[in-house]
């Protein structure tokens, strides 16, 4: 470590940490090269990334300072405890304004007294942990898994989830939590000498517990939102999936594009359902707009087939392309049994065949 | 991950496989599973509670909903029997093997109509299967 | 205890299954089944079991075990109902139904009962005698 990379990081106004602002800093510690390089490739939405970055940024700042000091661990003091829980109204009504004022406040997606709840309850369970797990290392897995913390991440994640799903954005959701910082630090300076060692060591603690609640929130937002998208694609593929009726008795599928497994399984049970609601024997599965086919995709396709067959209808499938007859061929999937026709007009002709009816042109009278 | 309801039920005789299906039925219902779902793991259930009863002789299963921390939901059933055990786990699990007059379709089919199928058994050490169906 | 009624409807012989089915009283119905048929020289059986929410390898065995006797003695059996959730399960179970007949409900079963009873008049030597 070069003592100027100290002052580059400790020079960097606070809350300005951005990958460009950081990573020539960051690039220069030797030890931590590996990991910033595997932050870099992580695919993640930016404000993640800030995160770890933030995060490692601090980590770093915190070798730095162990580096010039003899070191310490990082621990809930008692001035944190007293500030928590002697001046809990105080921190909680700061807090409230600092979020009140914040400009990623979606007042229109919570209410005031909402807030208020979420921020008290989070608030109490946060100070009983902190006095709970007071003049412990924090960067411990024992620390993690204490029940009392447990607790927190588990409230924190309950706020983040019902925020994913009301439509608040990643940082709208981070705020909450990061912005009880400032209330803790202002009281924190109140109540130590400032500039004191003991000052700056109690904001570095609650700097690293804090961030990484936000951390976990970040993350929680992220699988909330994934959450969302796989249930709205859900319902779109419910949505897109048309069975038609064409004659009494027989139902056309008409599959076309790219069918994954997910959504060739849909199609499937709404087929059975409505060969069951429709009371019909007969089904053609026209397959002339289907891209490609893979070996789960056949499979569910015959899987159907049988279950069809199980419930007393036939299945016919049309429409095979070349090259699908090639890939199934090569796959080892072969349609078995299953009567298939070259175009749907042929697969019409012969469930009209099946059900004993003729097609032909009306002479016209002489 | 975890477990938001628990509950344990004997497995002595083949009106105790009824009940469990209904059981079964009734709180994947109760959670939103889908009727598919439903269907898949009333059967499994079905088949496995009997295998309990037959070749294990009676026995037990502890019936977990669990929730995921991002709100998913889980049933996972847990059997136990104190029975004879099973030897050769690869070929219990072959469909068409069986000791008895079944199908031997129990242990594979149920298998494919999970999420997630845990087997721990052998010879004189009993027999315990967990399976889980995610919603 | 459950019994399961079987009802006679011209030469075939009619069962809606209703309750939910344990091992014993499916034991009991395919041999009080095979009686009937014997009895009544019946040409075909209808099971509906549009009402059956689970079938598992053991209510498969049944369905099989029945549509094989009953075949022996010279009737067909045609399995009407059965539930789509259900098809899907019994496809993923592994389970074949070899003997078994199936359609889509009780009419279309009676009617496919009375098509092979026709064409296999005087084949089997099981007409039914007038009472
Ligand atoms: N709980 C158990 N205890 C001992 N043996 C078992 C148990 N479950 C299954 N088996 C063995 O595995 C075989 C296959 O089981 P299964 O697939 O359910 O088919 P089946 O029940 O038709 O025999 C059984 O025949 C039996 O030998
Ligand atoms: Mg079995």
């Amino acid at each position: 470590m070069r003592p100027e990379d100290a002052d580059d990081l400790q020079s960097l106004p606070p809350g300005s940490l951005d990958l460009g602002a950081m990573s020539p800093v960051i690039f220069r510690y030797k030890p931590d090269w590996g990991r910033m390089t595997a932050l870099n490739t992580i695919n993640t939405n930016s404000s993640t990334k800030k995160f770890c970055i933030t995060r490692l940024a601090l980590e770093i700042q915190a070798l730095i300072h162990h580096h010039r000091k003899k070191p310490t661990m990082p621990q809930i003091n008692s001035k944190t405890v007293e500030v928590l829980t002697q001046r809990t109204k105080d921190v909680l009504e700061d807090w409230l304004r600092a979020q009140l004022a914040s400009a990623t406040l979606r007042l229109d997606l919570v209410s005031e007294n909402e807030l208020r709840k979420q921020s008290h309850d989070f608030l109490t369970l946060f100070a009983t942990a902190c006095e709970a797990s007071k003049l412990q290392d924090i960067n411990t897995p024992q620390w993690d898994e204490a029940p009392h913390w447990k607790e927190v991440r588990e409230y924190l994640s309950s706020i983040t989830f019902s925020r994913a799903r009301q439509g608040f954005s990643s940082s709208e959701t981070a705020t909450f939590v990061l912005s009880l910082k400032q209330p803790l630090f202002s009281h924190l300076r109140q109540l130590m000498n400032s500039n004191s060692e003991e000052l700056i060591e109690t904001m570095w603690t609650v700097t690293v517990l804090i961030d990484k609640l936000a951390l976990l929130s970040t993350e929680n937002y992220q699988q909330g939102r994934e959450e969302i998208i796989r249930r709205q694609q859900q319902e779109l593929l419910e949505l897109s999936t048309p069975v038609v009726k064409a004659w009494d008795g027989v139902l056309i599928l008409p599959l076309i594009g790219t069918l994954d497994s997910a959504r060739t399984q849909i199609i499937m049970e709404n087929l059975l359902q409505t060969i069951l609601d429709s009371g019909s024997a007969l089904a053609i599965v026209d397959i002339t707009g289907v891209t490609t086919v893979d070996t789960l995709v056949a499979q569910h396709l015959l899987k159907t087939i049988a279950a069809a067959k199980l419930m007393g209808a036939d299945c016919i499938i049309s429409g095979i392309r070349p090259q699908i007859a090639q890939t199934m061929v090569h796959l080892g999937v072969g349609f078995g049994e299953v009567a298939t026709k070259a175009s749907l007009a042929d697969a019409l002709a012969e469930s009209f065949k099946r059900l004993g009816l003729t097609v032909g042109s009306l002479q016209a009278p002489a | 991950m975890s477990v938001s309801q628990s509950e344990t039920a004997q497995i002595q005789d083949s009106e105790d496989i009824v009940r469990l299906r209904q059981r079964v039925r009734d709180v994947m219902k109760n959670e939103g599973f889908s009727l598919v779902d439903q269907t898949k793991m009333v059967t499994a259930a079905s088949e496995l509670a009997r295998n309990t009863l037959i070749y294990g002789g009676g026995g037990t299963v502890i019936l977990d909903i669990l929730k995921s921390q991002v709100g998913r939901v889980g049933l996972r059933l847990f059997f136990e029997d104190h029975g004879p055990g099973i030897a050769d786990i690869d070929q219990a699990l072959k469909d068409g093997f069986t000791t008895g007059v079944g199908l031997g379709l129990g242990l594979g089919g149920s298998k494919r109509l999970v999420n997630e199928f845990v087997i721990d058994s052998g010879p004189d050490a009993g027999t315990r299967i967990t399976i889980t169906r995610w919603r | 205890m459950d019994t399961i009624p079987i009802l006679q409807l011209d030469d075939f012989l009619l069962i809606s299954i209703q309750v939910e089915m344990h091992d014993r009283l499916a034991l009991q119905l395919q041999d009080e089944l095979t009686e009937r048929v014997v009895k009544t020289k019946a040409k075909g059986v209808l099971i509906d079991i549009s009402s059956v929410e689970t079938v598992d390898s053991f209510m498969g065995r049944m369905l099989g075990n029945i549509a094989l006797m009953t075949q022996l003695l010279g009737a067909e059996t045609v399995v009407a109902g059965i539930r789509p959730a259900v098809a899907i399960t019994i496809v993923e179970l592994g389970l074949s139904l070899p003997n078994v007949r199936t359609a889509l409900n009780v009419n279309s079963g009676m009617a496919m009962l009375r098509q092979l009873a026709g064409t296999s008049v005087g084949g089997n030597g099981h007409e039914r005698q007038p009472e």
